[in-house]
């Protein structure tokens, strides 16, 4: 019995080391090379930023929203948006901006899809949730464990060179892959009462209406099965509190013609560079932005 | 509770801790007590229906052994078995249909809501079993209803075996071993990997086979392709997961139950592959249903054999649940061995004129295809799904259903490579594999690779955590 106690005790030491090294490695390696990780850092050492524009959003606006290019069209403009994001993250991104800098955006583009439900009621995206000012690190924060998709990726960059040739403008991210939209419309409605009742879209209309910013919202293009048959708009929208945004529907099946289903996605519902970038020009002569030439 | 939760892990440590610290004379009462509680936490009064079960099948079997050559006893036995498995289990499908022929709206199956019929599929034929052992000589009649109480209840493999055979198990519980240093690590060595494979591989294929089953005629033919190659091993992973946690957990006690895998995937066809897979159970079948069928058949000559054959697989399916996909499941075992019965000498004289390994592996390979194909029957809810699943097969649009922005379980293109490369290792090339598994797990200076290998299982399974999802076996 003594002799099992001992190698127990032993072995439980060791793997305490180990588990240590292998967390501060691994943090190391997701840091430097995880698109959220690299994003998120970025965006908390701006100096300065004079940003006209913030998107937030999930994946589907880091992939589909051409920051640069809004940029050249002069709206000087950052992709905030993360892999997986809820609306509650986007809430405490959008504060913590306002709280780190002096200079407040004109607008903020809050980039929402079909599932704005889902999204509305998750959790904080583990990475911004990691580097939040404040924030107590505890057993949950185990890296290895906190970031299990970061490790995905990274296990998908390894063995895929096309994904690994994917990268970080102004906090876009782009890919120049080709997937195919072979779905077929469902002719769906926009349900513009999901918007006006989602709590965390509540509080973002809050803060901005706070901050003299304008907020615009947009329901993000999907694959041809998620599209709607609705009016592009735009709706005005009122929250309980007061607040108010404005909702474009950029996910109706008249706004999407500009798509070509063959060439234009990466896959599931996300822009490639090319489509990304036909995407943002469309928005922007569909939203009458105030331009600074 | 469940076997792969950190609660289990936490109790078998204790209990393990206990069970040792105590004098032998009290290891026996104690494990029963350990396992009628963990009988318990699935309904409160299961186990007083396992005792009773155990009850008439210990005076039985006493009556069966004093009185030899008088049969009644015996085949008042196995009625009573098979009745109160029909009546658990199959009542929906057999007992109720009939019923409500005579315009009766009688549910006898609402008894199994009730009694729920956990792990009845598993220890009715260890109750069968015991009761034809006895019948036939092969062993004596328990004496003492303590041991063949826990012979049915013992926890580990209470929930889906591995089917014990009572002149196995009652041996090993005349005098529970006191502690034993290389029990210990041998246990939970082989815990570890266990779940490794229930939770690191098998939890992560469940939702997509799962999920694509509930819903076939949405699925896209190059997904079913996908499928139909991922769920035998999906079913491996998952039950011999479950598996080396029973053996482990039982081997910490001091007990060893019969082996259920044997590296199946490795099998050159269906006949030898059944000598692998779910060992236990196609054991069981050939030993209490195909040899005694055949030998009182025998006079038919190879018809007796073909008979045999083909009810032994039908029941063989059924035990798994009673519907006409598992009977086909069942019915297509049978025709693959007769097949491979028949055509033995041709094979053999085909297979002369290729080289010996590309013989070996088209067998293999041939045998794993089967195998899939078969196991369609397994998972669909209906013949409907099995038709819909085969008829979609065609439908192909050559995409990759893993592009880069899906979520899939990717780590699994390490994990599962790894585990057929070590299983490739034991099955050609042993002695390699010995030298490895001696250098690696016995030799102090292979210390640190050790501890290296299982921090490694550790935190795999810390990172997958220890989320519930059922064994694919603990239905039946």
């Amino acid at each position: 019995m003594r002799k099992i106690s001992t190698i127990t005790i032993q072995f439980l030491l060791f793997f305490a080391l180990f588990s240590l090294l292998l967390n501060s490695l691994y943090l190391i390696v997701i840091m430097r090379t995880d698109w959220d990780f690299r994003k998120r850092i970025e965006s908390l050492k701006f100096t300065n930023p004079e940003f006209d524009l913030l998107i937030l959003g999930s994946s589907l606006a880091q992939y589909g929203i051409d920051s640069e290019l809004m940029t050249d069209k002069g709206l000087n403009s950052y992709n905030m948006a993360l892999v997986g994001n809820s609306i509650k993250t986007c809430q405490i991104q959008l504060q913590e901006y306002l709280e780190r800098y002096t200079i407040r955006p004109k607008y903020v583009i809050l980039a929402a899809n079909t599932f704005l439900e889902e999204f509305d009621q998750n959790g904080i995206h583990p990475v911004v949730e990691f580097t939040m000012h404040q924030q107590k690190i505890d057993l949950n924060d185990i890296p290895i464990s906190k970031f299990r998709w970061q490790g995905t990726e990274l296990l998908k960059k390894a063995f895929s060179a096309e994904y690994r040739s994917g990268y970080l403008s102004s906090g876009q991210l782009r890919r120049s892959k080709i997937v195919a939209d072979e779905t077929e419309n469902n002719y769906m409605q926009l349900d513009v009462d999901k918007y006006e009742s989602a709590e965390w879209v509540r509080k973002i209309a809050n803060i901005c209406e706070k901050e003299n910013i304008e907020l615009i919202l947009i329901e993000i293009p999907g694959v041809n099965e998620t599209q709607n048959s609705s009016q592009i708009g735009p709706y005005k929208l009122s929250f309980q509190d007061k607040s108010t945004a404005t909702l474009y529907n950029l996910n109706s099946i008249e706004f999407c013609k500009f798509i070509d289903p063959e060439k234009d996605w990466v896959g599931l519902s996300h822009f490639n560079t090319t489509g990304a970038a036909k995407f943002t020009m469309k928005m922007l002569n569909t939203i009458p932005f105030n331009v600074s030439q | 509770m469940d076997i792969t939760s950190l609660k289990f892990v936490i109790f078998l440590f204790i209990a393990v801790l206990i069970h040792h610290v105590l004098p032998s004379k009290y290891r026996l009462g104690y494990l029963i007590v350990l396992s009628i509680g963990f009988v318990a936490t699935f309904r409160i009064y299961l186990p007083l229906y396992v005792i009773l079960y155990t009850y008439v099948n210990f005076y039985l079997g006493n009556r069966i052994n004093d009185n030899k050559g008088d049969k009644p006893f015996f085949y008042a036995g196995i009625i009573i078995n098979l009745s109160q498995l029909i009546l658990l289990r199959y009542a929906s499908f057999s007992i109720d249909p009939l019923i409500s022929l005579f315009g009766s709206g009688l549910k006898v199956s609402a008894i199994s809501e009730f009694i729920v019929p956990i792990g009845i599929s598993y220890y009715t034929l260890q109750g069968i079993g015991y009761l034809i052992n006895i019948n036939m000589g092969w062993e004596k009649a328990e004496t003492n209803f303590l041991r063949l109480l826990l012979y049915i209840t013992f926890f580990p493999k209470f929930l889906s075996g591995p089917i014990e055979r009572s002149n196995h198990f009652l041996i090993q519980i005349e005098s529970l071993k006191g502690f034993s240093v290389e029990n210990i690590i041998s246990g939970f060595r082989i815990i570890l990997m266990g779940l490794f494979k229930k939770i690191v591989i098998a939890n992560q294929l469940a939702p997509y086979i799962i999920n694509t089953y509930k819903d076939i005629d949405r699925a896209p033919g190059d997904t079913l392709w996908l499928l139909l190659i991922m769920q035998p091993l999906y079913l491996y992973f998952d039950f011999s997961g479950y598996t080396d946690i029973a053996i482990g957990s039982s081997k910490l006690f001091g007990i060893n139950l019969l082996p259920n895998f044997n590296r199946p995937f490795f099998s050159k066809n269906m006949t030898i592959f059944w000598k692998r897979f779910h060992i236990s159970l196609s054991s069981w079948f050939n030993d209490y249903v195909f040899r005694q069928l055949s030998f009182r058949l025998r006079k038919l000559g190879v018809i007796a054999t073909l008979t045999a054959l083909l009810i032994t697989w039908t029941l063989f399916g059924i035990w798994h649940g009673a519907g006409w996909t598992f009977m086909f499941l069942g019915l297509l075992q049978a025709l693959a061995i007769t097949y491979e019965f028949f055509t033995k000498k041709w094979r053999a004289i085909l297979f002369s004129k290729v080289p010996e390994k590309a013989g070996l592996w088209i067998g293999r390979l041939s045998t794993y295809l089967f195998f899939s194909l078969a196991l369609t029957f397994f998972f669909a809810p209906d013949m409907r799904s099995v038709i819909s699943f085969f008829k979609k097969l065609s439908d192909l649009s050559f995409s990759i259903p893993l592009d880069g922005i899906s979520t899939a379980p990717f780590m699994l293109i390490i994990y599962i490579p790894i585990l057929w490369i070590i299983e490739l290792l034991q099955e050609d090339y042993s002695h390699l594999y010995q030298k490895f598994e001696l250098k690696l797990l016995y030799d102090p200076k292979g210390l640190l690779l050790r501890w290296t290998l299982y921090s490694i299982i550790l935190t795999t399974l810390i990172i997958e955590g220890f989320k519930n999802q059922q064994f694919v076996y603990a239905n039946f």
